[in-house]
């Protein structure tokens, strides 16, 4: 196992560790836990949701799971899984031995873990945990109706995760252009050390707000400051132009990685070289970019934004994602393709991402999102591409993945069930809730009446996600078993492995690369079990 | 290194070009300030990665270095293990809780900080760099 | 009883024509009820039909690449290792940018339209939100009819007439949705909104607030009534005691 100390306890050579992989396997298992809670959270809402004005669940609690669940998803789930993940594999893809802020990398773990460990607390507090929504907009989030200390252990926990981001996303910017191995040109990179430098860019440009906001509002609840209040010269929206401006590339900096990690594995398992490298790389900078400049589409129904320049910019990033999708066709295209575990995930993403990015076009345009907006076709939309998308991506990374970082193999027919439960699952729960939108139903609702389609419809999402429960059960089941197993893995346990990762063993040692193959392509470690195909390449 | 300042310059351009659009559909105040602020940033990045380029010679740039060649680079700090991150981590979590709870809080939590910081510091005094060494390989030698 | 389930074969086309017929009914999308609504029915199904040609396009490309090109036992040796086609790459960006910009200025025209404030509405509507219910008042004729997350109130609009709304906010954001007009407008502190809307059916319509504003949001519902124009004055002049 990675860095067994002799004379110091486990338990400290975790809680002072500052090595990469560890610090990766740190932020993955941590948004593990925050997964299963959250999921669970899930699992309430649809139960109260089965039936009409049902009354599983209190408006009061209600309102916290809902808050809770979109929290600890966005914040301590997708997004922390990506940089755990970039965390341990960053420096192996590039040759390195480390991060270049080893100790500063152990800040934002730690920073990670407790902002997360705060916020879950919110709901020990005295009147409940937060109950604003993720969004926590002004001035339901302030101190007038958000009395309690929920709200405020919300903020700091979120104050932190926003510090732990900036900070990996530094390390992971310098790491990347200082860091690379001889050979190692920028051009050579694995597509998904570039989504991670596209991403960390993001994260430089939009967590800084985020914290502005997050302290204006600590500030409006404790300190007699009136930013969000109209009644004293304050501006409800400026608060969602600040939110926003982070919120919307935050969704980006929870898929991009995740379009790194499909075009790793789609290229392994097709036998074929990544189609289109350069145009990965170009468009995850036009996507980081745009990025920036559509924040207000989530604003449409204000009416106090600049409608038509949102809409042109949104609907501009549908091209360069465009782009991303026919490059993954393309890999495939005439190759040799292995259906394994993380492959199924890869393609159950890209058949679900592609219903999200075409409702995300829909509702880019502002006549449509009169209608969708704040509705049950949201939650759809963001569900497909978070979920469906962004989830898959993580499942089928941690297949991938997994016997390199644990060197323990999960078991292929388990994995498979898995994929099938939760494709299945995922859609029964997800694809009616375009229905429900359509019709009227509001979101963030604790219930609603017996009108039209809604109970069927409801009740059916609610079976779905019993059977994605199912799903979840036996991920678990897979890893337990599959670790109590301790088969020993090769360095290229999927026999086909394209970047420097697989040139080590399973798991790494302790400074990463005993030897390096020579680096004259992005595929070294192809290169390696390929000279009679290698060509001079740049 | 020429990818790190085309990057930046680019995402200067683009973030200028951006605000300059966005003022004149919308005039509106706050995301001018956003989308300058970024502007701004992206130029200084642009910018200092324009001068250190011309300093840089990585290893990694070098599309047919060899490991030998490359003998004696720096591959930076590695550090095996340290307290201190976990201080900080705490010690912020302390001074936040402190602005909703308790000045005292805030004081301590600040202290507290400082000191990890300070110990950080002196920490790095210590910690030896590694470097590539002459033949294949990554071990540490210093 | 049936004696088989072959007989029940003929009913079956029946019963999924009679029930996505039923749904389809209650899809505000294909019946709108106002002449806004008609507008943006069409951006509705335009954008419905491109994103429908783009997911069979793709789905297909996917289905057929891994049916097609699935590892089979006997296969060895490596596929053709090109990584590189620079016209199907350009056209990668070019179709889609095309169908981009086509489909924005649809929307951006239409949008248009719709926002407009036309110049001299029939009726004038102030409508105020807040914790958690509306009221709304008619300017000019004294009627205000406020509601409590019990008892739902009712806003009445003539049919066939424009009718000007104003929203306002008492204390949080909250966002007024008329599902059957496809349209909705937050109601925000410190900021007064206004939209048009001509209804065109009549009948009794769910409005909802569709921004979170914390406890009874969900309750937070109002109906609004649709009565031939005679009736609207009527009631109006009643000061809205005349039956509806």
């Amino acid at each position: 196992m990675v860095g067994q100390r002799g004379n110091r306890s486990v338990m400290t050579a975790w809680l002072t560790a500052t090595n990469h992989k560890k610090i990766g396997i740190l932020y993955m298992t941590a948004t593990g836990f925050f997964f299963l809670i959250a999921g669970v959270l899930s699992l309430v809402i649809r139960a109260q949701l089965a039936q009409p004005n049902a009354n599983l669940v209190s408006p009061h609690v209600y309102n916290q799971i809902f808050t809770l669940h979109g929290t600890a998803m966005i914040f301590f789930v997708i997004a922390p899984f990506g940089f755990g993940l970039a965390n341990f594999l960053i420096p192996l893809q590039i040759g390195a031995p480390d991060m270049a802020f080893p100790r500063l990398n152990a800040v934002s773990v730690w920073l990670f873990i407790l902002g997360g460990l705060t916020v879950f607390s919110g709901v020990f507090a005295q009147g409940g945990g937060a109950f604003a929504g993720w969004t926590a907009f002004a001035p339901l989030s302030g101190i007038q109706i958000a009395t309690g200390v929920g709200e405020d252990l919300w903020i700091i926990g979120l104050l932190m995760a926003a510090m732990s981001s900036i900070l990996v996303a530094i390390n992971f910017v310098v790491t990347t252009f200082l860091y690379r191995a001889p050979g190692m040109t920028m051009w050579r990179m694995p597509i998904f050390t570039w989504e991670m430098l596209a991403t960390s860019l993001m994260i430089l440009m939009a967590f800084p707000p985020l914290s502005a906001v997050l302290f204006e509002l600590l500030i409006d609840r404790h300190l007699n400051g009136h930013f969000f209040d109209p009644s004293h010269g304050g501006n409800v929206v400026l608060y969602q132009h600040l939110f926003w401006f982070f919120g919307h590339p935050e969704v980006y900096v929870m898929i991009l990685p995740y379009f790194g990690v499909i075009s790793e594995i789609v290229a392994v398992f097709s036998g074929k070289p990544i189609f289109g490298y350069v145009g990965l790389v170009l468009s995850a900078f036009a996507i980081a970019g745009l990025s920036m400049g559509v924040w207000a589409h989530h604003m449409f129904t204000t009416g106090a934004v600049a409608n038509g320049f949102f809409a042109g910019m949104s609907f501009l990033i549908a091209v360069p994602t465009g782009v991303k999708f026919f490059n993954w066709i393309g890999t495939m295209w005439r190759g040799s393709i292995r259906l394994t575990t993380p492959m199924l995930f890869t393609i159950g993403f890209m058949l679900n991402f592609l219903i999200g990015g075409i409702t995300g076009v829909m509702i880019a345009s502002p006549p449509i999102d009169y209608h969708a907006e704040d509705s049950y076709y949201i939650v759809a939309h963001f569900h497909y591409t978070l979920g469906g998308g962004s989830l898959f991506a993580l499942l089928a990374a941690l297949f991938f993945w997994f016997p390199k970082i644990f060197g323990v193999k999960l078991d292929e027919r388990l994995g498979k069930w898995c994929f099938w439960c939760m494709l299945v699952g995922f859609n029964v729960t997800f694809l009616p809730m375009h229905l429900m939108g359509l019709e009227g139903m509001p979101r963030r609702v604790v219930t609603y009446p017996a009108v039209g389609d809604l109970p069927w419809l409801n009740l059916l999402a609610t079976v779905g996600s019993g059977i994605m429960a199912i799903a979840v059960v036996l991920l678990v089941v897979n890893i337990v078993v599959s670790s109590l197993a301790r088969e020993p893995v090769a360095d290229d346990p999927w026999e086909g492995g394209f970047s420097l990762e697989w040139a080590t063993s399973s798991p790494p040692p302790e400074f990463n690369f005993d030897q390096l193959p020579p680096i004259r392509s992005e595929r070294p470690v192809w290169d390696m079990h390929h000279p009679e195909l290698v060509t001079m390449q740049t | 290194m020429k990818t790190f300042v085309a990057l930046f310059i680019s995402s200067a351009t683009f973030s200028a070009s951006v605000c300059t659009i966005y003022w004149y559909s919308s005039h509106e105040y706050a995301g001018l300030l956003l989308l300058g602020l970024m502007t701004l940033a992206m130029s200084f990045a642009a910018g200092y990665a324009f001068l250190a380029e011309r300093e840089s010679h990585l290893a990694g740039d070098n599309p047919q270095m060899t490991h030998q060649q490359a003998a004696g680079e720096d591959l930076g700090i590695v550090t095996k293990e340290s307290a201190w991150p976990i201080v900080v981590a705490f010690s912020v979590l302390w001074l936040l809780i402190g602005m909703v709870w308790s000045d005292f809080m805030i004081f301590t939590g600040v202290a507290a900080l400082l000191i990890a910081v300070w110990r950080l510091g002196a920490e790095s005094a210590r910690i030896s760099h590694r470097r590539i060494p002459a033949k294949d390989g990554g071990k540490d030698i210093t | 009883m049936v004696a088989s389930l072959a007989e029940l074969y003929p009913e079956v086309p029946f019963f999924i024509g009679y029930w996505l017929g039923k749904g389809c009914r209650r899809m505000p999308v294909l019946y709108p009820a106002s002449l806004q609504a008609a507008d943006l029915r069409g951006v509705w199904i335009i954008f419905s039909a491109a994103g429908l040609l783009v997911a069979i396009i793709v789905y297909a490309l996917i289905f057929f690449s891994i049916l097609r090109w699935r590892r089979r036992a006997h296969d060895s040796g490596v596929p053709p290792q090109f990584k590189t086609n620079a016209s199907i790459e350009i056209t990668s960006v070019v179709i889609p940018l095309i169908m981009v910009i086509g489909l924005f200025y649809i929307s951006y025209v239409r949008e248009g339209v719709v926002d407009f404030l036309k110049p001299a509405p029939y009726a004038v509507v102030n409508v105020r939100a807040f914790r958690w219910a509306w009221s709304f008042s008619y300017p000019g004729h004294g009627i205000v009819q406020a509601g409590t997350p019990q008892s739902q109130p009712t806003l009445v609009l003539p049919q066939g007439k424009m009718t000007q709304i104003n929203l306002y906010s008492d204390d949080v954001d909250h966002s007024f949705w008329v599902p059957a007009f496809l349209f909705k407008r937050d109601a925000l502190p410190g900021y007064t909104n206004h939209f048009d809307v001509t209804p065109t059916q009549l009948g009794a319509f769910r409005g909802v607030c569709s921004e979170y504003c914390g406890l009874d949001h969900a309750f937070m519902t109002f109906t609004v009534r649709v009565v031939p124009l005679a009736t609207y004055d009527r009631w109006l002049a009643s000061g809205g005691t005349a039956a509806l």
